[in-house]
């Protein structure tokens, strides 16, 4: 009996102790809140940087490098961490109490799951609104207004913003069906019409990469002229599938007529956005769908140098098409690296002082000179004449973009369609059969698409 | 006639059996020798239609695997050395000396096995955020070895009650303390077990995920289990080479398997009779 008794409050006590481990670290033995920075010993910042190409955490390096250097009372410690283990790493680290939490961080779009929903981050508004003053009247609007804030409250400073969908047309190809930079089609039968003629000149006009290895590009493709026409896959709340509706049979007839006109590469069906990138890129192809991050692709891949392009607009519905002007978009926008508080932070005295420092840095015009990729968002690289010449030299259709007014024309903030991947893969293999011709008509094959798709969608929702 | 029935009945339920066990692994292998384009046809081909090593090669060459696996195999192996000189020392103590409390501190031990990982991942990650052990393999190591501790010490305890008391009484005549006993007489003849317990700890090592993936950030400290991981990717899932690297993740296993698969099971066996 002693020893049952024994045996059950040694096993009490480890319990304790397992839930002792869980308590709050902010206070010390009295019990007292601890002292944000201790008067003269050195703060250190913890800034935890995720994904991005590979030259990306390398800049916040860099600079948290120039920055320790220059002073020395703090010292940022930069680390990369790997995009898709963020949820995990960064809910255990928030949970894990503000001793150990990172102060910073560099995070995809992360206002409404990681600020609004769980709290991790605070807004830069709230927490260092000199900052965020500084920081709006640096960024271009759209950028400081529509990605980094919320309710019209600053929340995180973008590093970059991707801007998807653009045409690339070969200049070569354009020459040789007798247009040029300034004549590129403008509406979709002009860009039909173009297509045709790029074909009879000997070139892929237009083809869409429908390799089931890559099915999301796919699914893209259709969404990028869809979307024009103010049309979607499914609803906001992504419980009915709108796969047949009038926009998806217009946007899918489109893409037939091109396929049937012989616009579409031999091997379309087994091939990827890649392989048309490298298609492009190899003088085969007259088109390309690209998007503001491309040169970061560009870089593993064998270009010639004296290979011209212009990335251009997208094609514009025509004039009698049916478009939806409250949903309608050209052009969504992206961001990441998305620089972050933390709200367990105390450091806010250190962490505006590096804020700060990478302000006066611009630090993203690092985007330009060593990244080479992405959409710069700070008004100085278009307007300032020295950095302006630098972005003409990497993105020089971003600055002609922004000259005209059209940089951030019609941007959306990109749209996000559930998790179910099923629903993509079948979505994607029932569009390349109707492109295809395997249907009767376009419409057949789009309703059969919607419900194979809507008994999935039903599915995942009843689970 | 009836034993002739029986025995087919037996054969047909062991051939049930094995395909349930080993068709995961057939599965793995075909679809490591598939495109992605044959992968997503439906319906599914039980063979490639051209079978082709590519995502080995892709798997081996152009990704860090042979750095996931070295990895892994330095973590686990000292993990499982550690674990099994920790875990016999700890059991022979527990098997042959008298101690007060000593069966509730056993009973702890095994308590300690209960708790899930999920349940202490966030003291874990601040305990060694704190000390310098994040992102370390250091920290890693110490960690298998506790995990796979308590079931150790239990399969040793019982392996080393069955071991018979005049062989150490044998040896103390002769002059030996309890350590040198210990090795030199008990450590021996107790194979098996200790076969037993370094298998069961190099599994547990070798296939973690939840721990490596939080504690670990760097490229090159990352293990196997998170390497695998990294197939699944935002635009999609690269299940051929997801295939490819299993099949070489699963080889070390088998290898090991195949060498001391008698005395792991000897000695498994012998712990759960004799404790």
């Amino acid at each position: 009996m002693k020893k049952k008794i024994v045996s059950v409050l040694l096993a009490g006590c480890m319990t304790i102790t397992l839930l002792a481990g869980c308590g709050n670290g902010n206070k010390d033995a009295g019990g007292q809140e601890k002292p944000a920075e201790a008067g003269s010993e050195k703060v250190t910042l913890d800034f935890w940087v995720f994904g991005g190409l590979s030259e990306e955490p390398v800049v916040f390096q860099d600079l948290a490098e120039e920055f320790n250097a220059s002073q020395d009372k703090i010292e940022v410690v930069v680390t990369a961490q790997d995009w898709g283990s963020r949820q995990e790493k960064i809910v255990t680290a928030y949970q894990a109490g503000d001793e150990t939490a990172p102060d910073l961080y560099a995070l995809g779009p992360c206002i409404e799951d990681y600020g609004i929903k769980m709290g991790i981050i605070s807004p830069i508004e709230d927490v260092l609104p000199g900052i965020a003053e500084q920081v709006k009247e640096l960024m271009i609007p759209e950028v400081a207004e529509g990605v980094a804030s919320k309710d019209g409250k600053m929340w995180t400073i973008p590093s970059w913003v991707d801007l998807s969908p653009y045409m690339m047309y070969s200049i070569e190809a354009l020459e040789a069906i007798g247009l040029d930079e300034n004549s590129v089609p403008k509406t979709w039968s002009e860009f039909k019409d173009a297509a045709e003629k790029f074909a009879a000149a000997g070139y892929t006009g237009y083809s869409v990469p429908m390799s089931m290895d890559n099915y999301s590009d796919v699914n893209n493709e259709f969404n990028y002229w869809n979307w024009q026409l103010g049309g979607a896959p499914m609803n906001d709340e992504a419980t009915q599938m709108t796969m047949n509706d009038e926009h998806a049979v217009t946007t899918v007839e489109f893409l037939k007529s091109m396929y049937d006109a012989g616009t579409f590469s031999k091997s379309a069906a087994n091939e990827t956005y890649m392989d048309r990138h490298e298609q492009f890129f190899g003088g085969k192809c007259a088109t390309n769908i690209g998007y503001t991050y491309i040169n970061g692709i560009l870089t593993d891949m064998e270009v010639p140098e004296d290979f011209e392009y212009i990335m251009a607009a997208m094609p514009v519905p025509d004039e009698d098409m049916e478009v939806d002007e409250e949903n309608a978009f050209y052009r969504m926008v992206s961001s990441n690296m998305e620089i972050s508080v933390s709200s367990l932070s105390e450091k806010v005295d250190a962490i505006e002082e590096f804020l700060q420092f990478l302000i006066d840095q611009n630090f993203w015009h690092k985007w330009v000179t060593q990244v080479g990729a992405r959409t710069p968002v700070d008004i100085a690289s278009y307007e300032d004449e020295t950095l302006r010449a630098e972005t003409e030299k990497v993105q020089p259709d971003l600055v002609r973009m922004y000259d005209e007014g059209t940089l951030m024309e019609g941007v959306k903030p990109k749209p996000a369609y559930g998790g179910v991947v099923e629903v993509q893969t079948t979505m994607a293999e029932y569009l390349v059969d109707v492109i295809q011709g395997k249907y009767p008509s376009v419409e057949e094959g789009l309703n059969e698409l919607n419900n194979a798709c809507q008994e999935l969608l039903d599915e995942y929702s009843n689970e | 006639m009836n034993k002739k029935v029986i025995f087919v009945l037996k054969g047909i339920g062991l051939v049930l059996i094995l395909f349930v066990a080993l068709f995961p692994l057939f599965w793995m292998f075909i679809t490591s020798g598939k495109t992605m384009t044959e992968l997503l046809k439906i319906p599914v081909t039980l063979w490639p239609e051209d079978f082709t090593f590519q995502s080995y090669y892709e798997v081996w060459v152009q990704k860090p695997f042979p750095q996931y696996i070295a990895n892994s195999l330095k973590i686990a192996v000292v993990a499982t050395v550690l674990g099994m000189i920790v875990s016999s020392m700890a059991a022979y103590g527990f098997a042959k000396f008298r101690f007060p409390f000593k069966r509730g501190i056993l009973m702890f031990v095994l308590v300690a096995q209960m708790f899930p990982s999920t349940s202490i991942i966030i003291p874990l990650f601040s305990t060694y955020r704190s000390y310098g052990l994040y992102d370390t393999h250091v920290g890693l190591m110490l960690l298998y070895t506790t995990i796979s501790l308590a079931f150790s010490v239990w399969m040793m305890y019982g392996y080393f009650r069955g071991v018979p008391k005049e062989l150490e009484e044998a040896a103390r005549i002769d002059g030996c303390g309890a350590l040198k006993s210990f090795i030199h007489v008990i450590l021996p003849i107790s194979k098996p077990g200790i076969a037993a317990v370094g298998v069961y700890a190099f599994m547990c090592a070798w296939n973690e995920y939840l721990y490596s993936l939080i504690l670990l950030t760097s490229e090159q400290n990352y293990t196997i289990s998170i390497g695998l991981s990294r197939f699944i990717t935002e635009f999609g899932t690269y299940w051929n080479q997801m295939g490819a690297a299993s099949i070489i993740v699963t080889i070390p296993t088998l290898v090991i398997f195949i060498l001391l698969g008698k005395n792991l099971i000897e000695g498994l066996t012998a712990g759960a009779v004799k404790g």
